[in-house]
């Protein structure tokens, strides 16, 4: 274990609500029994019988139940990030110890409260009393951040002590006596209290923190009920840190949280705190904004309403929001987010906890893009005559549309399934298009030659969590902190933790960790599979050593080539073994993992390739065409939320739900099936998109045999059954070298182009978004 | 108070005439009063001390001696058809009984840069005389209670 | 036999008991026995004199005429709205006012807390940074039909900037006009201010 200057906690798994975020909870006290009853453990943890059987309850009969908050996460006392997501905590709770997991001879003895638990070596007071279940107050603790002992809110009484001890910075002694119900514990959380609240700005009526401010409700429990202070408080110039994160400096009580955040989460060095003592100011000295893609969280994380939402500013107050959980499709990772709504409009969107996808980050572009969803919107069909959009009635644009199709030859027609397609459409074209003999189908973001044989070749095998135990990296063709921005956060923890060698062949680019970029060519790939670079060695040596390959090199000519090479790196330095598979395609769209799981690719009779024969496209969604792509005579049929690009080129737009609006399965890129949940309802005469192709099968005479949502899924159940399981992992099993197939072709010594032009607008809810426009225009493309 | 409503009549009647005073009095509202009983009241009460004028026109009396609690401040009204809500700001607490300051006393309070002018509730006289809420079907800005914003082609 | 009779009863009436219709009395001593011939004589001449006086000449008519012609004279209690109105308190609620700070800024900041404590649920808050950068709504909507005129708002505001002024003659001939928006509440606050500031003035301290 390399030496750390800091201290952090041990990690109290909350794995059991890892993969729960489905969970039937409606009450705390279930909601700890659930907790409870889950073992604590790594990857995959749950039951799976008990997840499945959820997930097949949830699937068959729907959502019959109202989702809460879902897990234990919202509550003090088990383990929970307090500042982690801004809650309120009643602390009349019913209070269950948190679990954790460790061998018996690794355990000792303590008592909290005159109660005897049992706890891990090197646990502090502050987890021994989670454990015990007993509530401590804090504010600059947070589990996922290094300790820093400087609010001193969480001071407990300890026998035999002289002075009250900072409970999470102690650790806890076997046999120790820990007190927190007594006279000068009691004492001393009232005196700290009085002491955070002397500069501490009357503000609560316009901050944007009150309703769930930490400092609000722990004053409330803990401190004292009057004032003495009569003098004047201190005032703080606030600072810029960019469109994102309003700062409102007077109200910062000097926690630490985000300077520790921005230095060991984001990896950027960018906050500090300046000043000693009542002069203390967070800021960043120079005129610097924050430029990190999880510049978000610090939002989270700041107890107080010093850091704050600055697109969302003023808006809502918590107790008017209705909460939804759901996931996040900005990206392939799938990060659980919870939609907070008012009435018809999305006003939030804030992490939930997920410890084996994002922990409790979320990207800014899943944070601020929701803005997105009110621009732009596609609100009932229209098509195109005499070069002009005219609304028109669905069943007339539903027969229009039929018609088109039934005279083409279906040689001549394709379908491309966009970003963010949800896998129940897609099942539904593809279903619709094989019905009319047409093939030619790929997803956007694969190229239109994808093969989806092998399951391993497209997902992230390590998973999302397992890439924090690696120790050597090699990034091919990927800009990792712009593509997957938590897949870097857990490289980025690899890298803190044990020190691991990341390795970039790519364009140049900042990831804001240690790495050494190897180089822009092929080349490079070459002599590494040959055995001749010096990073071949570094992973040969490394234990569990892992390739993470981008998805923008399927869209070079020697495609093939280079994944063959990577794959020959791959079986030479071990990363593919019976325990650990350490090869890793790093898909860049939400959708593309379901469509090939789906089989949403060309079939073998399909003539792909010669875009000019194409007569009749179908766009589910997709955006990323550029007009010269789409041949003049072709009759485009659009179906999507947003009016993007294709919208304007399109002869018929069906409009869909954008993926707040609907209830729809979508997989991550490590092989993790998840479902969005509808927060608000849609916008004008728009329908679920598997419906409009359940429709227009109907007009066009090859009816799909499903009529409801179940029905769907069933079908989805027989074509690709992991889809049907949701919140569950299905791992790919890969295929020994010697069965691999010949590969065609040989490197070109092209360099590795950028897949993603600019992080804040990759989809047509970003790039509606005002936010994101925003962004680019303060911090370039990422 | 009889007494006093004979000298007033003997008195216009000696400055005016038989027919002027007739005339007179119809114009300032006593014919009207002889058919509405609540007006006739308080044309006819003439012992009040006049305590002050609004800018409408309407006086405000009062009389504290000899009159029960709650009949010592009274109001005539202008407008032959008196309106219950044309009592301005000002007087209105001094009419009510909440206060006994009247305005003059009450001028360091009255807002100089926000102020408006009082108007009665108008409700019922027509369309274009009552409020039109953002809401309102006949408000010309009517707010568009969508909340999005649909697409349309900038060609 | 009616003499028996009464002398029986006067001794059933002093012994505390109740005359009963049904008992085994009732046949042999009619209950409510007509005067006879003999009882009709007892009357005197002056008391026939006075009955029929007082029908020919409608006394009791008279007198109760005269009772309502010395009210007609007396002092009306009534009070006569609208000239005379009933006497209110300084902390009468009645139609609400948005107020201004004395600078013509508004006061509301938007922090919702009317929203949250109004047991009706009829005020409505949207709010958005102006462009100053202040916190200021966009949309402050009171129902007054949904309104209980409970006060709690003018409680729970800390800048003082919802009111319930002295006004209750905000009476309308249609429903919505008694939905009061943003512009209305302000409008009222102008109009109301002299007399709303001092109400407060003068409870302010013990409310």
């Amino acid at each position: 274990m390399a030496p750390r200057c800091r201290r952090y906690p041990l990690p109290l798994p909350r794995s059991s609500t890892g993969s729960g975020s489905r969970r039937f909870i409606s009450s705390p006290v279930d909601s700890s029994v659930a907790a409870g009853s889950g073992v604590a453990g790594a990857k995959g943890s749950t039951s799976k019988a008990l997840n499945s059987g959820v997930a097949w309850y949830a699937g068959i009969r729907g959502k019959l139940y109202e989702r809460k908050y879902g897990s234990d996460f919202y509550k003090w006392g088990s383990g929970a990030s307090l500042g982690g997501v801004r809650h309120a905590r009643v602390a009349s709770m019913p209070a269950v110890g948190a679990k954790f997991d460790a061998k018996p001879e690794d355990c000792i003895e303590v008592s909290v409260d005159g109660k005897d638990v049992t706890v891990a070596k090197g646990m502090t007071v502050l987890q021994a009393c989670e454990v015990a279940g007993v509530d401590i107050p804090r504010f600059c603790y947070h589990p996922r951040l290094s300790i820093a002992g400087n609010c001193r809110m969480c001071l407990v009484e300890v026998e035999k002590t002289p002075k009250p001890v900072a409970s999470c910075a102690m650790p806890a002694l076997p046999g120790m006596k820990i007190k927190t119900t007594t006279p000068l514990v009691k004492k001393a959380r009232e005196g700290v209290m009085e002491f955070l609240l002397i500069n501490h700005p009357l503000d609560c009526p316009i901050c944007d923190q009150g309703g769930e401010c930490d400092l609000q409700d722990q004053s409330m429990v803990y401190g004292s009920d009057r004032g003495r202070f009569i003098e004047a408080k201190r005032s703080v110039t606030d600072k810029n840190l960019g469109p994102l994160v309003k700062t409102v400096m007077t109200r910062c009580i000097q926690c630490t949280r985000c300077v520790r955040f921005a230095s060991e989460i984001a990896g950027v060095q960018d906050l500090g705190v300046l000043g000693r003592g009542g002069a203390e100011e967070i800021g960043t000295y120079v005129e610097k904004l924050m430029v990190s893609e999880l510049s978000g969280n610090v939002i989270d994380i700041c107890p107080v309403g010093a850091l704050t939402s600055k697109p969302s500013a003023f808006t809502v107050r918590s107790w008017e929001l209705k909460s939804t959980e759901s996931v996040d499709v900005s990206d392939a990772i799938g990060a659980n987010i919870r939609v907070d709504s008012r009435g018809p409009e999305v006003m939030r969107v804030i992490p939930r906890l997920n410890e084996e996808v994002n922990e409790e980050w979320i990207s800014d572009k899943a944070r601020f893009a929701y803005d997105g969803l009110k621009r732009q919107r596609l609100n009932e069909p229209l098509i195109r005559r005499e070069g002009q959009l005219e609304p028109i009635s669905w069943p007339q644009a539903l027969k229009t549309v039929a018609e088109a199709a039934l005279k083409v030859n279906p040689d001549e027609m394709a379908a491309i399934a966009g970003k963010l397609s949800d896998a129940e459409s897609m099942m539904a074209l593809k279903d619709f298009m094989n019905r009319l003999g047409c093939e030619r189908l790929w997803v956007e973001g694969n190229s239109e030659d994808t093969v989806a044989d092998l399951r391993s070749n497209y997902l992230v095998n390590s998973t999302i969590a397992g890439l924090e135990n690696t120790d050597a990296c090699l990034l091919v063709g990927t800009e990792l902190r712009i593509e997957a921005p938590l897949l870097n956060h857990r490289l980025r923890k690899a890298v803190r933790n044990s020190r691991a060698k990341v390795g970039v062949i790519g364009p140049e680019t900042e990831l804001h960790l240690k790495a050494e970029h190897l180089g822009n060519s092929t080349d490079i790939l070459a002599s590494i599979a040959e055995g001749k670079h010096p990073f071949a060695q570094t992973l040969s040596s490394a234990k569990f050593p892992t390739i993470i390959v981008g998805s923008g090199v399927l869209q070079r000519s020697d495609k093939e080539a280079v994944l063959a090479a990577v794959q020959t790196i791959a079986h030479k330095a071990n990363v593919i073994r019976e325990d650990w598979n350490g090869y890793n395609f790093l898909l860049l769209n939400a959708a593309q993992a379901a469509g090939l799981d789906l089989g949403f690719v060309p079939g073998s009779r399909a003539p792909v390739g010669d875009k000019k024969s194409i007569k009749f496209l179908y766009l589910l969604g997709a955006d990323d065409l550029t007009p010269e792509d789409i041949p003049a005579d072709a009759f485009v049929v659009y179906q999507g939320h947003h009016g993007d690009r294709s919208a304007y080129r399109a002869d018929v737009i069906l409009p869909g739900v954008a993926y707040t609006e609907k209830e729809g399965t979508y997989e991550n890129t490590e092989g993790r099936t998840q479902q969005t949940s509808p927060a608000v309802p849609t916008v004008g005469d728009a329908r679920d998109d598997w419906k409009i192709i359940r429709a227009l099968s109907e007009i066009a005479g090859v009816k799909l045999p499903y009529d409801t949502l179940n029905g769907v899924r069933a079908r989805m159940l027989a074509v690709a059954p992991n889809l049907f399981r949701v919140d569950e992992l299905e791992p790919a099993t890969p295929l020994p070298k010697e069965s691999l197939p010949e590969t065609k072709g040989k490197l070109d010594s092209s360099p590795f182009k950028r897949a993603v032009e600019n992080f804040y607008m990759t989809d047509p809810i970003s790039r509606a978004s005002k936010t994101m426009a925003q962004c680019t225009a303060a911090y370039g493309r990422s | 108070m009889a007494l006093a409503l004979v000298r007033a009549a003997f008195n216009s009647i000696r400055e005016k005439g038989v027919g002027g005073a007739l005339r007179a009095a119809k114009e300032q509202g006593y014919l009207a009063a002889l058919l509405d009983g609540n007006l006739g009241n308080e044309k006819f009460r003439l012992d009040g001390k006049r305590i002050g004028t609004d800018k409408f026109g309407n006086e405000y009396y009062e009389k504290t001696d000899g009159v029960q609690y709650g009949r010592h401040r009274w109001v005539v009204y202008k407008d032959r058809t008196y309106n219950a809500s044309s009592i301005p700001a000002e007087w209105h607490g001094w009419l009510h009984h909440i206060t006994d300051r009247t305005p003059e006393q009450l001028e360091g309070l009255k807002p100089k840069r926000y102020a408006i002018e009082h108007s009665r509730n108008r409700t019922g006289e027509g369309e274009q005389y009552i409020y039109h809420a953002k809401g309102h079907a006949l408000n010309p800005n009517k707010r568009d209670w969508k909340r999005y914003e649909e697409w349309t082609p900038a060609e | 036999m009616l003499r028996v009779a009464s002398r029986r009863l006067l001794q059933a009436e002093s012994a505390g008991f109740r005359w009963v219709a049904a008992s085994r009395d009732f046949h042999s001593t009619p209950a409510s026995a007509a005067p006879t011939p003999e009882a009709r004589e007892q009357k005197d001449w002056s008391a026939v004199l006075d009955k029929s006086m007082n029908t020919l000449f409608l006394t009791e008519l008279f007198r109760g005429m005269n009772l309502a012609l010395k009210h007609f004279f007396d002092k009306k209690v009534t009070i006569n709205y609208p000239f005379e109105k009933g006497p209110l308190s300084p902390r009468f609620r009645g139609e609400h006012a948005l107020r201004r700070y004395a600078t013509g800024e508004e006061r509301c900041i938007a922090c919702k807390l009317c929203e949250a404590v109004c047991p009706a649920q009829a005020i409505t808050i949207e709010a958005e940074a102006r462009e100053d950068g202040s916190r200021r709504t966009t949309r402050y909507d009171i129902d007054m039909t949904k309104c209980i005129y409970c006060g709690f708002c003018q409680e729970a505001c800390p800048v003082d900037a919802i009111v319930e002024g002295p006004n209750f003659e905000f009476v309308t001939e249609t429903h919505e006009e008694l939905l009061y928006d943003k512009e209305k509440l302000l409008q009222n606050g102008d109009r109301w201010e002299t007399e709303i500031a001092e109400n407060l003035r003068t409870e302010g301290l013990y409310r």
